[in-house]
């Protein structure tokens, strides 16, 4: 069963077409990885998708209904967390607080939530850093605890913004554990990425994008042999697995 | 390992406990001085710090500089005040519909401007601006207001349940200052500690993620905003009621709304001390420049004044309390400040 659907989304950005009918099935309980070279539209489609921007054309079902026309909180009560690119933590408040406002939208209580926050920066293994302020963390540490920050909602879908971008190998063969672990608390994941190593092994399913279009769908193998990809994105096949 | 949840009472916290303490039980004994004199001063800094709370209530957590505050303030004064006299209207009861009025007003402005987007220096700008319009309608509406001479309530007699105390029972009006500004810091602390305040420091730190943790950010910034201005009105009840006098210009004009935001600024915006430390730090300046300045140097202490507080705002940035908190926090062993890479 499909959670999250795209029908024939499309966004354009004055004569640019950032997204031309995009269509994509996100399955229940899997990983999905979405690839694709820079500037092709994965992020957009991330934006479009939370609320942060109107499409253009399509629909968006998430859920079974429609989420097009939903403002960002609309669509994150429905049960969908997402992170960013460019993280957005905050820095005027501890990890352990960064983590807390999620749980505080099941609870007023701010024990109940920072214990809440608590379970779930021990779920990642970041306890560690929880009495650290947001501007003090490395830019790994802030991917991990903006990924913390919206586990804390109990989110049925998670979309996943480049969470290894500027991650070192070590820290990327941890967060792609992290991300099974995810997997198997029973959340399903949409997830961009660029490191092709770990896209690969972890996703079960791969969409490819490409000058707003969606190239080739499939599992990660089919996906990597396929000649369109190749030549967008991949370059050569030797590289890849 | 699962992080200790904080100890709620640390040998710090007791010790600001203490001197908590302390300073409350020297402000409501300061009457038993029977200084008249003395009382002003303190009234004059209870009516600086409390505006600038009710400021920081807003303008401190959002960090949406609201320029227009006095807006809030004129409302409070010019509406209990009108209700008094034309339908002798008790000013305590003014003071809750000035409150509503205010909190109306400020709630439609925050949400025309955020709804619209319309942030930092811009949503600063058409806070000034609407505090001007106003300003300028009051001097326009001479039936209402009595436009530029401003209004004059007339002494009738010590009446407790007219807010009126005049100068034998001085320290009722003292009272009065000194329970509003307790109460008002003490909204500002709760709103700290509660979900409202971490949502709005959520939005503070970054608004699109804060919408990505299903926070309304819009919702929020509004209600704080109504909470605030109807405080804000209070004060302009109090002010009206104690000085029995007050015109547009003096109300609402620049310095006034200059007043309410520097001693948060001074003492630290954001923290529910800041405004209390500053408004004290700016009235204790003054007093003691003027008095150790000869009265013939004309503008010499305001010179003196000026630059002392150039000096702070150039060591202390986030103002006096961030200041020392971060000391604290650099000094306490308990705390990591920054952390490597995990």
């Amino acid at each position: 069963m499909s959670l999250l659907t795209l029908n024939n989304v499309s966004k354009n950005f004055g004569g640019l077409k950032a997204l031309s009918d995009v269509s994509i099935d996100v399955e229940e309980g899997k990983i999905t990885g979405i690839i694709g070279p820079n500037g092709s539209g994965k992020t957009t489609l991330f934006n479009v998708i939370t609320g942060f921007m109107k499409p253009n054309g399509g629909d968006i079902i998430f859920d079974g209904k429609s989420i097009l026309n939903l403002k960002p909180h609309e669509i994150s009560n429905r049960g969908l967390g997402r992170t960013f690119q460019i993280v957005k933590i905050f820095g005027n408040l501890t990890v352990v607080e960064n983590v807390m406002i999620g749980a505080l939208h099941y609870t007023s209580h701010l024990a109940e939530a920072r214990k809440e926050a608590c379970r779930v920066l021990d779920f990642l293994n970041l306890s560690e850093l929880s009495d650290v302020y947001g501007d003090a963390l490395t830019i790994s540490s802030r991917k991990q605890v903006e990924m913390a920050r919206a586990l804390t909602l109990k989110p049925k879908l998670l979309l996943l913004d480049e969470p290894g971008g500027g991650m070192n190998p070590t820290e990327v063969d941890e967060l792609m554990g992290q991300l099974s672990k995810i997997k198997k608390s029973g959340i399903t994941i949409v997830v961009i990425e660029h490191i092709m190593k770990a896209i690969m092994g972890v996703s079960d399913r791969i969409v490819a994008i490409n000058y707003g279009k969606v190239i080739a769908k499939g599992t990660p193998k089919e996906v990597s042999m396929n000649e369109e990809v190749i030549s967008a994105y991949l370059g050569d096949t030797v590289n890849v697995l | 390992m699962t992080p200790e949840l904080k100890t709620p009472f640390s040998p710090r916290k007791n010790m600001g406990v203490v001197l908590a303490i302390i300073a409350i039980a020297f402000f409501i004994g300061l009457p038993l001085l029977k200084n008249n004199f003395l009382l002003s001063i303190v009234m004059e800094m209870f009516l600086l710090a409390y505006l600038g709370q009710t400021w920081n209530i807003f303008s401190g957590s959002t960090g949406l500089l609201s320029f227009g505050h006095a807006a809030f303030f004129g409302i409070g004064a010019y509406t209990s005040t009108i209700l008094l006299l034309k339908f002798n209207l008790s000013p305590w009861i003014g003071m809750l519909v000035g409150g509503l009025l205010s909190a109306c007003v400020g709630m439609a402005i925050a949400y025309l401007s955020l709804r619209y987007k319309v942030r930092g220096v811009f949503f600063a700008l058409g806070a000034l601006a609407c505090s001007e319009f106003i300003r300028l309608l009051t001097l326009a509406w001479i039936p209402l207001t009595n436009g530029a001479q401003g209004i004059m309530i007339p002494w009738k007699g010590e009446n407790l349940l007219m807010f009126a105390f005049g100068v034998r029972k001085k320290y009722l009006s003292y009272y009065v200052i000194l329970i509003m500004l307790a109460l008002c810091s003490y909204i500002a602390y709760k709103i700290k500690k509660s979900r409202l305040g971490y949502y709005l420091a959520a939005i503070n730190g970054n608004e699109d993620a804060a919408e990505m943790l299903g926070i309304h950010a819009l919702k929020y910034q509004v209600m704080t905003m109504g909470i605030s201005t109807f405080l804000a009105a209070w004060a302009g009840t109090f002010y009206a009621q104690y000085y029995q006098h007050f015109e547009p210009d003096v109300i609402f004009g620049a310095m006034r709304n200059f007043n309410i935001i520097f001693p948060v600024v001074l003492g630290g915006s954001g923290t529910v001390l800041g405004p209390i430390v500053g408004a004290v730090i700016l009235q204790g300046f003054e007093g003691i420049v003027r008095n150790i300045i000869p009265s013939n140097w004309y503008g010499v202490p305001r010179i003196f004044y000026g630059l002392i507080l150039v000096i702070l705002m150039m060591y202390m940035p986030g103002g006096i309390v961030n200041f020392v908190k971060r000391k604290l926090r650099h000094s306490s062993p308990e705390k990591k400040t920054s952390a490597g890479g995990k």
